[in-house]
């Protein structure tokens, strides 16, 4: 179904409980989500360096 | 090194049937909560009760510098590393957002990052949620692989025990491990490489986000490294020629809780190097042990392989820090809800 439908699920624990168990326990990764976009630094504001070309010996 | 003392076998027959028999005597059909099933009966074996209580998890992550970063094997300088370590400290960092969603106290671990994080501030002055715990004559990190070992027995001895300690007085019953090195996907790779005796090609991934050719360059960097060692072959001979001061920590650290009997929620590829060494010294630590996450770096899947475990989520993370970790933690709450509070059959 998942395939017909072209999506990917979040969690894959071998669940088949079904009554929402699955959508509750997948809950706190979209909190995760928005929080990260919400309160994360940026490289700027943290004054983290940005990526470097390496040069491999 | 001194002796270690010999981890028990947790397994305990006669608990593992109550555990089982308490979540199939839930108001659901056997089974249907899959995974997170094994989980609970898990962490109830862990904490030795039919009644778990998940009480103070304690999110460690252990930082530090990798000399092997002179050979170019990374896409971020290393100056990173202790920017991140500002950042951790400072709240803005993923770990940080992710330890507050979820509660988590959050401490990191200056194992020896080429910077010193108290500097100007007068003597005896302690940073919030910083512990420094560099080792002797290797303050700024450890030396460069390719040409000599990253530590000298000593050091790596020095650094194990910092783990031990710090671990011993941590409240609570659950450790979640992360990190923060540049370089230290290269320290893992090398230690897969070397004790699961995988060729390194299949250990070595673009770690922050090397290009296909940079890999390749970084792949014969360590293949380099690993011939120059090749006597390192027991795990704290492999530890110490290849690094780092935060893997050595962290191996220090997961042997003191798995003794302790906590939750040990492993991050991704470095956490589980950590976790691979002090398995080669004490295989009973993988029954302490959760997998949080199977990291989208390319050998992570072989060590997890390896370890014979199954991580709970696979989400492409790797990014590290703790971040997977923070991730499922939820899931072992669940877990422990879910076995705890669904309404017996017998109940109702």
């Amino acid at each position: 179904m998942l395939q017909h439908l072209g999506v990917q699920a979040l969690l894959d624990l071998d669940l088949r409980l079904g009554e929402g168990s699955g959508a509750a326990l997948a809950w706190p990764l979209l909190q995760s989500a928005c929080a990260i976009l919400r309160e994360m630094a940026s490289f700027a504001s943290a004054g983290v360096s940005e990526k470097s070309t390496p040069v491999v010996a | 090194m001194t002796p270690l003392n010999t981890l028990a076998n947790l397994h305990n027959p006669a608990l593992h049937s109550k555990l089982q028999a308490a979540i199939d005597n839930k108001t659901k059909p056997p089974g249907s909560l899959g995974r997170l099933e094994a989980l609970a009966v898990q962490i109830g074996e862990i904490l030795g009760t039919d009644k778990p209580v998940l009480e103070h998890p304690q999110m460690v992550v252990f930082a530090a510098d990798h000399g092997l970063t002179a050979q170019g094997i990374s896409a971020f300088p290393a100056d990173v590393s202790w920017q991140m370590v500002e950042n951790f400290l400072a709240g803005g960092a993923a770990v940080s957002v992710l330890a507050r969603q979820h509660g988590l106290a959050l401490t990191v671990v200056d194992c020896g990052v080429n910077r010193d994080f108290l500097a100007g501030l007068p003597a005896g002055t302690q940073r919030p949620g910083l512990v420094v715990r560099k080792v002797a004559g290797a303050e700024h990190g450890t030396a460069d692989s390719s040409q000599g070992v990253a530590m000298t027995p000593a050091q790596c001895e020095q650094a194990m025990r910092n783990g031990m300690e710090l671990v011993r007085d941590l409240p609570g019953n659950a450790l979640l491990l992360g990190e923060m090195g540049i370089g230290n996907t290269s320290a893992a790779s090398l230690l897969l490489a070397r004790l699961a005796g995988l060729d390194v090609e299949l250990c070595t991934g673009a770690g922050t986000g090397l290009d296909a050719a940079a890999v390749a360059r970084k792949c014969e960097v360590l293949r380099k490294v690993l011939a120059l060692h090749a006597d390192a072959m027991q795990p704290l001979d492999a530890l110490a020629a290849f690094g780092g001061l935060e893997i050595a920590t962290m191996t220090g650290a997961v042997l003191q809780a798995a003794a302790q009997r906590r939750v040990i929620v492993v991050d991704g590829f470095i956490a589980s190097a950590a976790v691979l060494v002090a398995h080669a010294l004490q295989p009973f630590v993988l029954q302490r042990c959760v997998f949080a996450h199977r990291s989208g770096e390319r050998g992570h899947e072989f060590m997890l392989q390896h370890l014979g475990v199954q991580a709970l989520l696979d989400l492409d993370l790797r990014l590290g820090e703790g971040s997977g970790a923070a991730l499922a933690w939820p899931l072992l709450q669940s877990a422990m809800n879910s076995c705890c509070s669904i309404w017996a059959y017998k109940l109702c």
